[in-house]
């Protein structure tokens, strides 16, 4: 009854509710408790607050694109090599370097061909799944494999010489994570408050489903991966500048850190579940746990690999509690 | 202690196998007057000491297979390319496969190679003990294998040809010291910071040991931390900003590689901090290796110094041994002994017109120390500390793969 309800049921409605958006936002409190651990015995790690973000911000385009494919119950294996075949090869068009093809020193042109070379190959991806029938992982690890290589048959060196208005965008830190965080807001506001929103959360949960209430999920997978793919060639862009230069080994790797931020912020593995603002939370949380391990006296170099391992999989078992609280709340039929 | 004996009868038994099998194979088909290498087709005796026939393979070296890894980096491509410059110098077909940064692909290849018509085989092993049985196993058939740049953990191979990591941390070590001392001669304490490679691997390891023992010995340094930059440049950026912007500055920064070295010179110019020696402020920079992009700054003075290797010398000198050793019937007393020393006057590399300098005319990589590392010979190269006398010089080879 109203007269009986108690402040948190008049400030969040029902207690079940209540619960239930907890549990879906859960990213924020573990992160809070993680910045009070971390202020408490490694404060000098915020000195470098704008750092860690700037950091982050190639990492976290990579998270959007990986949790955006997840969201539609696929996955994308193919964005570190995305990334880093995109910046190479405009590197290679940009870069005045001696073995470079120095074919423009336009900027302009080569923020339209990072790009659209992203696309294309997201593009690509995308038509072999949907209109082919390709498995996703199959595709996208062919894809991953293909353009690693190709990038290293490309070029064995660093490019140098790149156009600077083309590496300030990724070596000016607030706008780097400006970028990365207006990529974030557009991505959430279009994931919540349109159909195409929509469509990604219902292809998530049944593929079937979407199609029986009229979703053309064909088009709608390839414009998901069109996208994982711009996603990933802005990633690209964003470490290039970050670098100052294109090193060979650029973007490889970073798939299992896209993957691993994804999960920690909640994106479910199995789609149609998660927010982009958790994997956003997730990104910083990566961050600032790898940036105070750094700047930790008490821990080794040689042990940061294995605690970020151990973060993993305690995120991976909250998120596992989380889904049986879930359901056990949703049983109880007050919802 | 080399296993001489064992070896002998490792390779008798190979030999015996390789007659075997080509016996066995001579029998089938009759030979279809092919193009291939086959001496005198019949039943020639096959062994590996026969008379030379008009195609090869016996005691003579025609055919290199090598495996490497081929991932990127103007250092990688250096040490491959003068592998290939060498061999076509000396009219050897070298065959490159990359190891994918895998060790079962570079095992794969090693017994490829081992069972196709290679003569010899060059390893720059992925990891020291996982090539190991393929290794021997081709040994065994008859095919040597000589290792460069990163060593095996088989005893049975004939050569390493390489520096030592220890030794060129080690010498990163002093040239910070010099540094130190002469950037802040009135300090009492020096903060310096180490930035190491990934965890596991046997070159970050020896690397940082180097250095960290050399800055052990010394009073007034204070090893602030050991950074992991996983011998990657954004890494190394990334971790080395964070850490100077929530710890301070420090004195001096040591990196395991030029991808980190550069990375570090990319934090400081990031924090404001990169400074010219001999200027207030100036943050004294080792690293390993030399490159294309590192050479320039240590021109600037905004690195002190960096132990460069002499990679482009590692798969020549082995294959001038190699030869050696092949074309003597695969006799081990034409490697030099453990314990002696070789000099330019004992072993000459030919010098080669290639990217347009005399490649090789310099004998960098002198004097070679003969050493023993997991049971077989070890021809440790000599490192060159770049500085800014000597940065330009053509002899590095950062200034010939620009």
């Amino acid at each position: 009854m109203a007269t009986e309800q108690g402040f948190f049921e008049r400030t969040f409605g029902d207690r079940d509710d209540a619960l239930l958006t907890l549990l879906d936002n859960m990213i924020w409190p573990i992160l809070g408790i993680v910045l009070i651990g971390v202020l408490a015995f490694v404060p000098q790690t915020f000195r470098s607050a704008q750092l860690i973000l700037w950091g982050a911000v190639p990492i976290g385009l990579l998270v959007l694109a990986e949790s955006l494919c997840l969201l539609s119950g696929h996955f994308d294996l193919s964005i570190g090599s995305i990334a880093g075949f995109s910046a190479m090869f405009t590197g290679m068009i940009l870069g005045t370097c001696p073995s470079c093809w120095a074919l423009t020193t336009s900027p302009w042109i080569g923020f339209a061909i990072i790009l659209l070379v992203g696309s294309l190959i997201g593009l690509v991806n995308g038509v072999m799944i949907a209109k082919v029938g390709l498995n996703p992982f199959l595709q996208t690890l062919a894809f991953l494999i293909i353009f690693e290589g190709a990038k290293t048959a490309m070029q064995t060196q660093p490019v140098t010489g790149l156009p600077s208005l083309y590496t300030q965008v990724g070596s000016t830190p607030w706008f780097a994570i400006g970028v990365m965080l207006v990529a974030f807001l557009i991505a959430g506001l279009v994931l919540r408050y349109t159909s195409f929103g929509q469509a990604v959360y219902a292809l998530g949960s049944s593929e079937h489903s979407a199609r029986e209430v009229g979703i053309d999920t064909e088009r709608l997978i390839i414009i998901i991966y069109t996208i994982s793919g711009i996603l990933s060639a802005l990633a690209g862009l964003m470490l290039t500048g970050f670098v100052g230069v294109v090193p060979p080994l650029i973007g490889e790797g970073l798939v299992f850190q896209a993957f691993a931020g994804a999960v920690i912020g909640g994106i479910s593995l199995f789609g149609g579940r998660g927010k982009i603002t958790g994997a956003l939370g997730g990104v910083i949380l990566i961050q600032v746990i790898q940036s105070a391990l750094n700047n930790s006296p008490v821990i080794g170099a040689t042990q940061i690999q294995m605690i970020n391992g151990i973060v993993l999989l305690t995120a991976i078992l909250l998120y596992s509690t989380q889904s049986k609280l879930r359901a056990r709340i949703l049983a109880s039929g007050s919802v | 202690m080399r296993s001489s004996n064992r070896r002998k009868i490792l390779k008798s038994t190979g030999a015996a196998i390789t007659t075997i099998s080509l016996a066995g194979c001579s029998g089938n088909g009759g030979g279809d007057g092919g193009d291939g290498g086959s001496s005198d087709g019949g039943s020639g005796d096959g062994g590996t000491t026969g008379d030379a026939g008009s195609g090869g393979g016996e005691n003579s070296l025609d055919k290199i297979g090598m495996s490497a890894y081929v991932r990127g980096g103007s250092w990688i491509t250096a040490y491959i390319e003068a592998a290939e410059f060498y061999a076509e110098d000396q009219g050897i077909e070298l065959d490159v496969r990359p190891n994918q940064q895998s060790a079962q692909k570079q095992v794969s290849d090693i017994r490829e190679f081992a069972n196709g018509d290679h003569d010899a085989i060059l390893v720059g092993v992925w990891q020291t003990g996982a090539a190991e049985g393929a290794i021997n196993q081709a040994i065994e058939g008859g095919t040597p294998v000589f290792a460069t740049n990163a060593d095996t953990a088989s005893s049975e191979i004939p050569l390493y040809v390489g520096f030592s990591n220890y030794d060129g941390g080690a010498s990163s070590g002093e040239q910070m010291l010099n540094a130190l001392e002469e950037q802040y001669p009135d300090k009492d304490t020096w903060r310096v910071l180490n930035i190491r490679g990934p965890q596991g691997n046997q070159s970050a390891n020896q690397r940082s040991q180097g250095f960290v023992d050399v800055m052990a010995e010394e009073d007034r340094v204070e090893l602030v931390q050991t950074l992991n930059g996983e011998f990657a440049r954004d890494v190394a950026q990334s971790t080395v900003q964070e850490f100077i912007q929530a710890n301070g500055r420090v004195d001096g920064i040591y990196s395991g590689n030029l991808s980190m070295g550069l990375g570090v010179v990319g934090a400081l110019r990031n924090l404001d901090m990169l400074v010219e020696r001999g200027e207030d402020g100036h943050i004294c920079l080792t690293q390993m290796d030399g490159s294309p992009e590192v050479n320039p700054l240590v021109g600037e003075g905004m690195i002190d110094a960096a132990v460069d290797q002499p990679n482009y010398f590692y798969n020549p000198i082995a294959m001038y041994y190699m030869r050696e050793y092949v074309e003597s019937g695969m006799d081990d007393s034409v490697i030099p002994e453990v314990g002696s020393e070789v000099t330019s006057d004992q072993l000459s590399i030919e010098p080669g017109q290639h990217k347009d300098v005399e490649l090789w005319s310099e004998p960098i990589w002198e004097p070679g120390v003969m050493r023993e590392q997991n049971g077989h010979p070890w021809f440790r190269t000599n490192s060159v500390v770049i500085t800014q006398d000597n940065f330009d010089q053509p002899f590095l080879w950062g200034n010939v793969w620009g």
